[in-house]
């Protein structure tokens, strides 16, 4: 999963402490997210794809690089899955 | 963590979640038992203003908004408001008459402001008890056609209700109606006072058999459905209620209520003001307003009140805000919410090992 990912329109959410709350309206589901989970969700607006957003998590968690990326490997898997999240295709150069 | 825990959190730890706008009083039915102080007056709020409370909003990181009245549609900037609440990504709740919601202005709402859900009131199963309260002809058909349109336009829809002496006998055809639209019904048991302290709506509220026949058919409805029931001789937490850190409710913890001129509420129903949005910040007001302390205070107050209740003090919806406007006291519990308490857990124990929560929630 290397493209870039964007929130899906119909998800909406909060920063509550070191959680996100994630509401997506189209299914009247609610998701609680962690840390890193609701950041992924946070950064995914179109612009930045999952080794940008390693690179940022990096310098915001206290974790190694690799645990980082598997964990915004898995994550991003989820999200997608939950519908919360899209891949965009790449733009060529 | 689950969203329990998060609506606990946001109580423990006074984090603005939810916040209520009444955009106007105007209207465009004339309810009998409408609980707007319809001589209120002050500064009235501009969309500048809104704009600015809505990044406040943001900024605080509250999720959900209600927009309400008065009936919202009738404030001249509503849709600028929608959407600017949209644009800053909140839950948005519409809560309306229904009674604008038809052609371009349902086409426009949900376009604009996506709402996650319309809430709109419903106040009997025929144009006769309907029209009667909203002392507007026709008003009763035309929602039902409105409500047809919105379900087609595929915007969420809830019915609310309060159970008057008026329509305490359709309560059974108005669930017909709601299942027929495909839209869940959710009944209020009490008629309240006007924010201003007039007891006139008392005059219509429900009799004891209304409200014990209102919580027959929701139990009713619920064994037929295969819920699971709740055992009323237990504890809040099987009644399904958030208790946390003996707080009755979220008012002033994790909610307020602003109304047209910027006055800040604990909650819609709770007309103490803490603070103005014209003097000050929300997030001033939500972090140093005496006034606040003292609600959130109270709310702990509340949960000792209601223990010397036993069962019945989980069971009658108690609201603090209401209890302060009936008696000045937000502690203290009138006769006919005891009363109403007590028919519930009569009827509950009836249907025993049935129910998933408490028959009037959602």
């Amino acid at each position: 999963m290397n493209s870039l990912l964007k929130r899906c329109p119909d998800v909406r959410f909060r920063r509550l402490g070191d959680e996100s709350v994630v509401v997506k309206q189209s299914a009247g589901e609610v998701f609680v997210l962690n840390g890193i989970g609701g950041r992924v969700l946070e950064l995914a607006d179109g612009t930045v794809d999952i080794p940008r957003m390693v690179d940022r998590l990096e310098a915001e968690f206290d974790a190694a690089r690799d645990v980082i990326a598997v964990d915004v490997e898995r994550f991003a898997r989820e999200l997608e899955q939950a519908g919360l999240i899209e891949s965009l295709p790449e733009s060529g150069p | 963590m689950t969203l329990r825990d998060v609506v606990s959190r946001t109580w423990r730890d006074n984090l603005l979640f939810s916040v209520l706008i009444e955009l106007t009083y105007r209207c465009n039915l004339d309810c009998f038992f409408c609980y707007n102080d319809l001589a209120a007056r002050g500064k009235a709020l501009r969309l500048d203003d809104y704009l600015r409370i809505l990044d406040e909003l943001a900024e605080l990181q509250v999720l959900d908004v209600t927009l309400s009245g008065g009936e919202p549609l009738a404030h001249p900037d509503f849709f600028a408001i929608g959407a600017a609440a949209k644009e800053r990504g909140f839950v948005i709740r519409l809560k309306s008459n229904g009674h604008a919601l038809r052609g371009e202005v349902a086409r426009r709402l949900r376009d604009e402001v996506d709402p996650f859900v319309v809430e709109v009131s419903l106040h009997g199963a025929c144009a006769s008890t309907h029209d009667r309260q909203t002392r507007v002809p026709g008003s009763f058909d035309r929602l039902l056609a409105n409500l047809a349109e919105l379900k087609q336009l595929g915007l969420r829809v809830k019915i609310n209700s309060t159970l008057t002496l008026w329509n305490e006998t359709e309560v059974e055809r108005m669930y017909t109606i709601a299942d027929s639209l495909g839209m869940p019904l959710k009944f209020d048991p009490a008629v309240t006072p006007r924010d201003d302290g007039d007891e006139t709506p008392l005059n219509v509220a429900p009799t004891a058999g209304g409200v014990r026949a209102l919580y027959t058919t929701q139990f009713e409805r619920s064994r037929k459905l295969g819920e699971r029931i709740l055992d009323p001789r237990r504890s809040a937490e099987d009644a399904d209620l958030v208790e946390v850190d003996g707080k009755h409710c979220g008012a002033g913890s994790a909610a307020v209520a602003i109304d047209p001129f910027g006055n800040v509420y604990p909650c819609v129903a709770w007309r103490v003001p803490v603070g103005n949005v014209h003097e000050q910040s929300l997030g001033a007001i939500w972090s140093s307003s005496v006034e606040l302390d003292a609600v959130r205070a109270q709310v702990v107050g509340v949960r000792s009140a209601l223990e010397k209740e036993g069962p019945v003090g989980n069971l009658m919806s108690f609201c603090p805000g209401l209890a302060s406007r009936r008696t000045g006291r937000p502690d203290e519990v009138t006769p006919d919410m005891r009363e109403r308490g007590q028919t519930l857990l009569d009827v509950m124990s009836e249907y025993s090992t049935v129910v998933t929560r408490v028959a009037g929630d959602d």
